[in-house]
């Protein structure tokens, strides 16, 4: 009977075994699923900023602020020179600095004028504090001055912050 | 003795098999239940990445959508599910998406597919941005007209030429004989007319706007089972400026997100506005010879949207400026000046 008993026991045992390595492999596949999710989740959040960063560079070129306009007819790859003076202004100014934050975001924009007529203005600067990366795109674009009538060849600099 | 310790030994062999089948039962359902759970959440999560791709999908054509004006396209490779538009962004299945500073008009619910999508130029009277117009050819618009009114003929040909091809549209002389179609949603536009609620959907839900005199706008509503259109808020009246924004207005089927983007539009023509008016001194200091050609429009214009009051009050004098504004940019290029815009 001692002996039976023992058996009984002995039996359970083995199930509770067989049961506690079940769920040990359950939760190692779990894990190891996780895992894997994870990682991709990282890709694409990194693709991402990529995107975010190419639409923003888009988004800075057609600015109705900075764009050039010939009887509201939009002038592609082109910058208003006095337009982009002024804006440099607004787009720094205390009571616009959500507007463009929401729409720009932690990022650095330069519009360079190379040839003829150097110039150079940082329209808008904010740097993400203790940033990891970032992505500069570089557009050649045209940089007019009306007061001239001269279309400067020149370049806008943007850097993403990430 | 012997058989005593036999029926004592069957009793024992039935409890243990008795209780092994229990542990084996209540072991089963608990790994029954850990998948089950297991595949209850991955559907839950499967929804929601379903929705957020929805979501991203319609963010990036409305950014895509906004960098061109004039642009009209029918979206369907979108999956059907019913968006909801709110003033400050859309929303589907507890996800949301912001418009990130775009000015969207679009009804509060619709369905992603079919979807249209169409932008218009803003110009007031220099571009300030592109509206996005967002609906679908399941929204039927009913544009009832009064024949015998030269202003409300004026609108309807007007709008009958600024309406997209793939928008489903009626225009027609009375709201009287109007039959419900089965279509998803229906919308009646008046113009120079008052409304009337159509005698034959008295239990379809529906909108209405009414397109008067002195460019004033009256957004109504109208419940399932109610025979007559209500105004749909406290500030159903306002105003529109042009064809962008009258279109702006038939496509936002309450008041309130009209009012909401077109407050948030007056906030980006504020800023051009400075831009523009600089711009103005800029080229005045720089070519003297042309500063006595540059009037004050474009500060007024600018000195207006700063006044007190939310659009629909500024209406009329901006109108005035805008006028003047557009004389004098048509002026310049008479003098060798740079015209303003």
């Amino acid at each position: 009977m001692i002996m039976d008993s023992k058996k009984a026991q002995i039996q359970i045992m083995e199930n509770i075994g067989v049961l506690v390595i079940f769920f040990v492999l359950v939760i190692l596949g779990m894990i190891f699923y996780f895992t894997y999710q994870a990682g991709s989740i990282e890709e694409k959040v990194s693709e991402l900023k990529t995107r975010n960063a190419l639409e923003l560079a888009s988004k800075v070129a057609l600015l109705p602020e900075l764009q050039c306009r010939e009887d509201n007819v939009l002038q592609d790859h082109c910058f208003d020179l006095l337009k982009a003076a002024s804006s440099k202004i607004l787009l720094s100014s205390e009571s616009n600095a959500d507007y463009y934050f929401n729409l720009l975001g932690y990022s650095t924009i330069r519009i360079k004028s190379i040839y003829p007529n150097e110039w150079s203005a940082e329209i808008y600067n904010k740097i993400r504090p203790q940033f990891s990366n970032n992505d500069t795109f570089v557009i050649p674009v045209i940089v007019y001055d009306p007061a001239s009538d001269v279309h400067n060849y020149g370049i806008l600099d943007v850097s993403v912050y990430g | 003795m012997e058989r005593r310790s036999d029926n004592s030994l069957k009793r024992k062999a039935q409890i243990e098999t008795s209780v092994n089948w229990i542990f084996v039962l209540i072991a089963g359902a608990i790994i029954l239940l850990f998948f089950i759970m297991i595949l209850y959440r991955m559907q839950s999560t499967a929804e929601k990445e379903g929705y957020a791709a929805v979501i991203n999908n319609l963010d990036s054509i409305f950014s895509g959508a906004e960098l061109s004006s004039k642009l009209t396209s029918l979206i369907t490779d979108i999956p059907k599910h019913e968006v909801r538009f709110e003033c400050q962004g859309f929303s589907l299945g507890g996800m949301t998406g912001g418009y990130n500073q775009k000015l969207v008009f679009a009804p509060s619910l619709l369905q992603t597919n079919p979807l249209l999508i169409w932008s218009l130029d803003w110009n007031m009277p220099y571009f300030i941005s592109n509206f996005l117009l967002v609906t679908s050819p399941l929204v039927r618009y009913i544009f009832v007209y009064d024949g015998a009114n030269p202003v409300s003929l004026d609108l309807k040909n007007r709008i009958e030429q600024l309406l997209p091809d793939k928008m489903t549209k009626e225009f027609l002389m009375s709201a009287s004989g109007i039959r419900d179609t089965g279509i998803y949603a229906t919308r009646i536009i008046f113009l120079e007319r008052d409304p009337e609620a159509p005698m034959l959907m008295v239990n379809k839900a529906m909108t209405a706007l009414k397109v008067g005199g002195g460019n004033l706008l009256s957004f109504y509503a109208k419940g399932s089972g109610t025979a007559d259109f209500q105004p749909d808020s406290e500030e159903s009246i306002s105003v529109y400026f042009d064809d962008a924004s009258l279109m702006a207005a038939v496509i936002s089927d309450n008041s309130e997100q009209y009012n909401c983007m077109m407050g948030r539009a007056f906030e980006k023509y504020k800023r051009i506005a400075y831009i523009i008016d600089q711009r103005v001194d800029d080229l005045a200091a720089a070519l003297p010879h042309c500063a006595p050609h540059y009037t004050a429009a474009a500060k007024d214009v600018y000195e207006q949207l700063f006044a007190s009051g939310d659009f629909s009050t500024q209406y009329a004098d901006l109108k005035q400026s805008i006028e003047l504004l557009e004389q004098n940019n048509r002026q310049l290029p008479l003098y060798s000046c740079p015209a303003i815009y």
